[in-house]
């Protein structure tokens, strides 16, 4: 060893030391780039939207929308959950939404009803259109939607086309009406009604389709099924400006996400829209006074917008 | 020297294990400190990702109409606060504007956070944590915040302040294991290098002592060298060294003893005549008795008178022949015993009584009062007898020879001192020398001065030369030697001994 090298070592172990002890961590909080407007005051957009089941999962389903459209007009779109389809329409209405994804039978009634604007169809998971489902549990005796007559039913929110609409006009098809039926019971979202079937306290729920198949593993069975529907629609409510409608609805249908990282964080299950088709509302709207009669589009309304407030 | 040594060997690998120590220390400090806060931190990060998630969804649930955020989240921060073993001592939710929606001082509510860090977390990316230092560097507070977000969709922020003096507590704690156990390693290692360097530095030690030992005189020592490595070596080397002082300590003996042989020779040459002369004389009256011992009548008192002097002159030749062969012999090996100088001396002197005769040389003693000393009293005689013969010689004519003895500071001087032609003073420093001599090639051994000088010192003595005092020219020689005390005696020992 040389002379010097003794040093060395001192000097190299006494680094080591005041390195480790230097070696302090901490991670302060950091303004993101794409919350800045935020704190800027850029005025915002609510967007309303109706949870189907966990909020949280469709919150971030819908944010990557929300980031579209953001980019693409000068407004920052914020989510706004609403319980039921009520809440989000009375919202629409009232302005407290200024966009809002609502099923067939709300958005007929809010272009009917307050002269809200259709913009795009929602296309979920590959489909434009949606079906209902009656679960009933798995020792239930009911083997077809005859069988319900005398029964206690269990359905979503009246301007709900999946969880009402189409339930409704599945038992006018088997000759029922709701006087057939032994009660009649409303819950704010499906996951309730499931509950209640599996926990006897109705005995039979409509639900969507896409949801029943999950309850079959939980003791419940599918007894029924409907047929396709065209699906949600994503509105805007009356008085919002032209050109920002406009920038919205070539922004919604533009498939192409804003970015790949955007498009990859989004999965298969990011919502993607079709064109509004009339011939879609025709059949919503035919199959509506087929259930309700004259002025459907409008009677339900007003009851349920007292229900949600 | 060697305990100097030890003890800076110690003190020096001691200093040094402290520094490696508190070096490992600082490390080992870092690292477990790290490791505390880290597991601390995990904990409350833990915490409030809970407050966060749970946040949102009361938030949500609120958008939805299902429920009343503000009242949950109250709900919820009080139960987090009550936490023991997190230490929480704020909590506070913000909206996206850095305005308080609620916190664990109601009185807060709907003030805009006045740091501007915690305003920052609505629009941050991921859950933060930072520090706030309080006295002495420690960390006071550790503050734990997350953006109440799903995906884009930003709610407000949340931020706890946790308390960190437990945390500091186990710092503390850690930080004296480390100093402790940094202290007692030094200590271990003084007294074990302590220990282990002493007993490496035995034998040095005794080599040393054993040279010193060495440096008074006495080679007649032997240190250890039973050990197999360097130092066994080096003790072996010593020995050998040793063991080649003692050889040539006795060749130069054997020279001395041959030298003193050679010059004793000398003298004997030069006391032959008298030595003839000493038996001459009683031969010759033994002669004359022996003659008119034949006329005698046997018994008569004339035969005793004539017998007596036969015997009488018989044993004076017996007693010169002694005399010459006890010095011609001399001791076999040095003696040193208790003497008294003036009986030596009168010796001497009677051996060179026919030349002083002879040479006209008058002989004054002046012989004080003075105690024994210790030596060898055949070897002084020769001593002695020598400085006469060279003051006797170098008088040839005639002259004075002193012979003074006295006692002053523990010293005893004998004084030979002559009116000769004395000593050139330039040849004073070499006198001593052997085979120096002044006298004419073939007169001399030029060894006498040399062996006197050798047995004065064997005899812990010393002599010089100087010029006469009192006697006007011609030379001095003195001798010191100390005067002899009751201990130093070979006497005494012997009767110690026997006793």
């Amino acid at each position: 060893m040389r002379p010097g090298d003794p040093h060395r070592l001192l000097i190299l172990l006494i680094a080591i030391g005041m390195s480790a002890c230097y070696q302090r961590s901490e991670s302060r909080p950091q303004v993101q780039e794409d919350a800045r407007d935020l704190a800027n005051g850029r005025p915002t957009l609510a967007l309303s939207i109706v949870p189907e089941q966990l909020p949280g999962e469709d919150i971030l389903r819908y944010s990557h929308l929300a980031d579209r459209l953001t980019a693409a007009t000068p407004h920052r779109i914020l989510l706004k959950a609403a319980g039921t389809s009520s809440v989000a329409l009375a919202r629409l209405r009232h302005g407290e939404a200024d966009l809002a994804i609502l099923g067939a039978v709300a958005f007929v009634r809010a272009r009917r009803g307050f002269g809200a604007v259709g913009l795009a169809r929602l296309q979920d998971r590959g489909r434009t259109t949606c079906r209902a489902a009656i679960i009933v549990r798995r020792d239930d005796p009911a083997q077809t939607i005859e069988d319900l007559r005398g029964r206690r039913l269990g359905l979503i929110d009246p301007n709900s086309t999946t969880g009402q609409l189409l339930i409704l006009a599945g038992l006018a098809d088997a000759g029922l009406t709701a006087s057939d039926l032994d009660e009649i019971r409303y819950f704010d979202r499906q996951e309730p009604v499931a509950r209640a079937v599996f926990l006897n306290e109705v005995d039979a729920g409509a639900i969507r389709d896409s949801a029943a198949d999950r309850h079959e593993s939980r003791g419940l069975r599918v007894l029924w099924r409907s047929e396709p529907l065209p699906g949600r629609v994503l509105v805007a409510r009356p008085g919002l400006a032209p050109d920002v409608v406009d920038a919205i609805r070539t922004a919604v249908l533009m498939a192409t996400p804003v970015s790949e990282e955007d498009a990859q964080s989004a999965g298969p299950a990011a919502p993607r829209f079709v064109p509004i088709l009339e011939s879609d509302d025709a059949a919503v709207e035919a199959l509506m006074l087929r259930t309700y009669g004259p002025d459907a589009s409008r009677k339900d309304l007003r009851i349920l917008e007292a229900v949600a407030r | 020297m060697a305990h100097s040594s030890t003890t800076r060997y110690q003190l020096t690998t001691s200093a040094l294990t402290l520094v490696v120590g508190c070096v490992a220390g600082i490390v080992a400090m870092s690292l477990r400190e790290r490791a505390i806060i880290e597991d601390a931190l995990g904990e409350r990060i833990g915490v409030v990702r809970n407050l966060s998630l749970t946040s949102v969804n009361a938030l949500v649930g609120e958008d939805m109409g299902l429920t009343k955020a503000i009242g949950l989240l109250e709900e919820l921060i009080r139960e987090t606060k009550e936490r023991p073993d997190m230490e929480v001592e704020e909590i506070e939710i913000l909206d996206v504007r850095g305005r308080i929606l609620t916190h664990t001082d109601r009185s807060r509510f709907a003030e805009i956070e006045d740091d501007p860090l915690a305003r920052r977390v609505p629009l941050s990316n991921g859950v933060s944590h930072w520090y706030q230092s309080g006295a002495a560097g420690l960390r006071s507070n550790l503050l734990v915040a997350s953006p109440l977000r799903i995906g884009s969709q930003r709610w407000g922020g949340i931020v706890v302040r946790f308390g960190m003096a437990g945390v500091n507590a186990r710092l503390t704690e850690t930080l004296i294991q480390i100093l402790s156990l940094v202290g007692a390693l030094t200590l271990v290692n003084f007294l074990s290098v302590g220990w282990v360097v002493r007993r490496w530095m035995n034998p040095i030690t005794e080599m040393t002592r054993q040279m010193a030992t060495v440096q008074s005189g006495n080679i007649d020592v032997r240190v250890p060298a039973d050990r197999q490595d360097e130092i066994g070596v080096l003790s072996h080397q010593f020995n050998l060294m040793l063991k080649g002082l003692r050889r040539a300590r006795r060749q130069r003996e054997d020279i001395a003893r041959k030298q003193s042989n050679i010059e004793k020779l000398a003298a004997l040459g030069r006391l032959s005549a008298g030595v003839a002369h000493e038996i001459n004389n009683p031969l010759g009256g033994i002669l004359t008795c022996l003659e008119s011992l034949r006329y005698a009548e046997v018994g008569s008192p004339r035969h005793q008178e004539y017998t007596e002097l036969v015997r009488s002159g018989l044993e004076r030749i017996a007693s010169t022949v002694q005399q010459l062969l006890r010095f011609a012999r001399g001791p076999e090996t040095p003696k040193r015993v208790r003497l008294d100088l003036h009986q030596v001396i009168d010796e001497a002197l009677a051996f060179s009584r026919f030349q002083n005769r002879q040479n006209r040389v008058t002989v004054v003693r002046s012989l004080g009062e003075v105690p024994n000393v210790i030596g060898d009293p055949d070897l002084l005689h020769q001593v002695f007898l020598n400085l006469i013969l060279n003051a006797l010689q170098a008088m040839p004519d005639g002259g004075t020879l002193e012979v003074g003895t006295w006692a002053s500071d523990g010293l005893v001087t004998v004084v030979f001192e002559d009116n000769g032609p004395g000593i050139p003073q330039a040849d004073h420093q070499r006198i001593f020398d052997p085979f120096f001599t002044t006298k004419e090639v073939g007169v001399g051994t030029g060894l006498g001065l040399s062996v006197a000088l050798g047995i004065v010192e064997a005899n812990e003595g010393t002599i010089e030369v100087s010029d006469s005092h009192g006697l006007g020219g011609g030379a001095r020689f003195s001798i010191h030697f100390p005067a002899a005390r009751d201990i130093e005696t070979e006497s005494t020992d012997q009767k110690d001994e026997d006793s």
